[in-house]
């Protein structure tokens, strides 16, 4: 079954077509990526979503239920983290945890365990007699999160659950994510504007821009169907700087060569270019040092779409 | 720092008014130019309020009627204060701190319905308020009994009067104040502009103590149970008022 269907959703806040249009599906079980720059409209389509505001046109199906006329029983089976991690910073972890376990109809005898195992799951189990307001950044969103999950909701709502959060603690909501998807098989709806989360989290990512869906599909798909870039940066012996750039330019589909130091950087369309690029560098008996992936910016895929569309025109 | 209020004014008009203004009276001889000086003041026109309290009029000392007056009646219109401030500043809290803590969105993302929502923002201060006021109205009675037993020889708060005005007047008052808060807070953004415009809930209970010290206006119970009935039925307005302008969608445009 779908978890989530949306039909020509949109929501306007008088002429701002914040929601503009958006058809798509999210399968049962799936991380699905919804990538965009703040404004897009990520926030407002998952209060459409979740039955907290009523589109202005179109509409969607979520969990089998209408969230405009059944948004009571929708909310039962669906848990979100909100933009900011909204916990009652007076509260211990604890109570926050079971304030909502209440308000979600988690059965009384079953809300303690179920708290703890949360608590300790997330690795949150020794500090969860502490007022949350001296938490830090990533304790609160992993705490917010383990909230979201408390009554095993069927699908959640990740609203960019690591925009605020340092490099380890986002790697700590990554693995929260991981677990909630492949040990508990719920759904994901994971809003972000970091297209490298995107990628390593999501099984399909669409990516929107001011309210309307530009583009969809699994990540590598998003690249084809963009033809979105792949940036690599190549290390090489000092003196073989030139030799390693003739290589290069002989290779078909690699584009963007720039030297900086002992490092060329380039980029190609295709993974499987590289096994052939090293096989001949190697061949030239140029030594390679080290051979990185760069990351792709959102703005790569907006950029390439944009390139596509003018081409069009 | 936002429950100060609500401790400090109950512990003023409960325990410290009642206990100076009792060791005052009783140390002062009825004889005495000061005495005479106090009822010159106010206690004359206490003394004419048109009273039907079969206990004061067997009252035969002029202190002891003054104190049993200043215990069972000057202080009624302050003891309306208490749930009036902590029913304002529980709502005030509730709803508009909400907004400032960002608490609320998460809230609206319960499977609650939007009239529980609602009711749970009513449900909250009102209890609030109405317990704050009972546990002062029990040590008022620890202090005005403590000091009253053996000048009057028996126990006298609460009397029957009392008793209405506790469990009908105080939870209808509390509900004026936070019914004014409510719908102040749906329209300010701040914790403090909904607090104080609950605050100006208090200003009947001020011009109603001036009138009573004027002989106006005296509690009795029909005098209570009257405006008791007056005032849940405004309360009743201002529930269905708050409530027709409260969706989830509606609370929203006003938390961005
Ligand atoms: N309650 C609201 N009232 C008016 N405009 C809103 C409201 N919520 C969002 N918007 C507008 O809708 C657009 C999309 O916002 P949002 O969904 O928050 O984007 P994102 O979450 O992708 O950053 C923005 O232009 C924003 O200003
Ligand atoms: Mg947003």
């Amino acid at each position: 079954m779908d978890a989530i269907i949306t039909e020509g959703l949109s929501k306007h806040f008088k002429e701002n077509r914040a929601v503009n249009e958006l058809s798509f599906t999210v399968q049962e079980g799936e991380v699905f990526g919804f990538l965009g720059h703040n404004g897009a409209g990520k926030t407002t389509t998952t209060r459409l979503l979740n039955g907290v505001l009523e589109p202005t046109n179109g509409g969607c199906t979520v969990l089998g239920f209408n969230p405009t006329t059944q948004g009571e029983l929708l909310r039962q089976k669906t848990g979100i983290l909100t933009e900011t991690p909204a916990l009652d910073e007076r509260l211990n972890a604890v109570d926050n945890l079971t304030m909502f376990a209440d308000l979600y109809g988690v059965p009384r005898a079953d809300v303690k365990k179920r708290v703890l195992d949360m608590l300790g799951s997330f690795d949150l189990a020794d500090r969860a007699t502490e007022k949350v307001g001296g938490y830090s950044k990533g304790m609160k969103q992993r705490l917010a999160i383990a909230r979201a999950f408390l009554h095993r909701p069927r699908l959640i709502f990740l609203d960019e659950p690591t925009s605020s959060l340092d490099p380890i603690s986002s790697r700590g909501v990554h693995d929260m994510i991981r677990h909630i998807s492949q040990d508990e098989g719920a759904t994901v709806f994971l809003c972000t504007h970091n297209l490298t989360e995107a990628q390593r989290l999501c099984h399909r990512v669409a990516v929107l821009e001011k309210g309307r869906l530009v583009a969809i599909g699994t990540p590598s798909e998003l690249g084809a169907q963009v033809g979105m870039a792949l940036k690599y940066h190549l290390e090489v012996g000092e003196s073989q700087i030139r030799e390693a750039k003739s290589v290069l330019d002989g290779v078909a589909g690699v584009s963007e060569l720039t030297i900086d130091g002992t490092v060329l950087r380039f980029s190609i369309t295709k993974k499987d270019t590289i096994p052939d690029i090293l096989a001949m560098l190697v061949n030239r008996g140029v030594r390679v040092y080290g051979i990185e992936a760069g990351e792709s910016a959102l703005e790569d895929i907006y950029f390439a779409l944009h390139n596509a569309e003018v081409n069009h025109a | 720092m936002v429950w100060m209020p609500m401790l400090i004014l109950p512990i003023l008009f409960t325990f410290v008014m009642p206990l100076l203004v009792g060791i005052l009276f009783l140390s002062i001889p009825a004889d005495s130019p000061e005495f005479a000086d106090m009822m010159s003041d106010f206690g004359a026109m206490l003394m004419n309020a048109p009273l039907n309290d079969s206990f004061f009029a067997s009252l035969t000392s002029d202190t002891l009627k003054l104190l049993y007056l200043v215990y069972l009646y000057m202080f009624a219109p302050f003891f309306l204060m208490i749930p009036i401030m902590t029913g304002s500043v529980v709502a005030a809290d509730s709803f508009a701190g909400e907004k400032e803590r960002k608490t609320l969105e998460a809230l609206l993302h319960t499977p609650l319905s939007d009239f529980e929502l609602y009711l749970a923002k009513w449900l909250s201060p009102l209890i609030a308020g109405v317990a704050v006021s009972l546990v002062s109205a029990l040590l008022y009675a620890i202090v005005v009994n403590g000091i009253g037993l053996s000048a009057f020889g028996r126990l006298i708060f609460p009397n029957f009067a009392w008793i209405i005005m506790l469990i009908w007047l105080v939870p209808a008052v509390t509900g004026l104040s936070l019914g004014i808060t409510v719908w102040v807070s749906s329209r300010v953004s701040t914790f403090l502009e909904a607090y104080q415009a609950g605050a100006f809930a208090v200003l009947p209970f001020v011009l109603l103590f001036v009138g009573q010290m004027a002989g106006v206006l005296y509690f009795d119970v029909i005098v209570t149970v009257i405006l008791g009935a007056i005032i849940w039925l405004i309360d009743g307005f201002l529930f269905w008022i708050g409530g027709k302008g409260f969706s989830r969608g509606a609370i929203l445009s006003r938390l961005s």
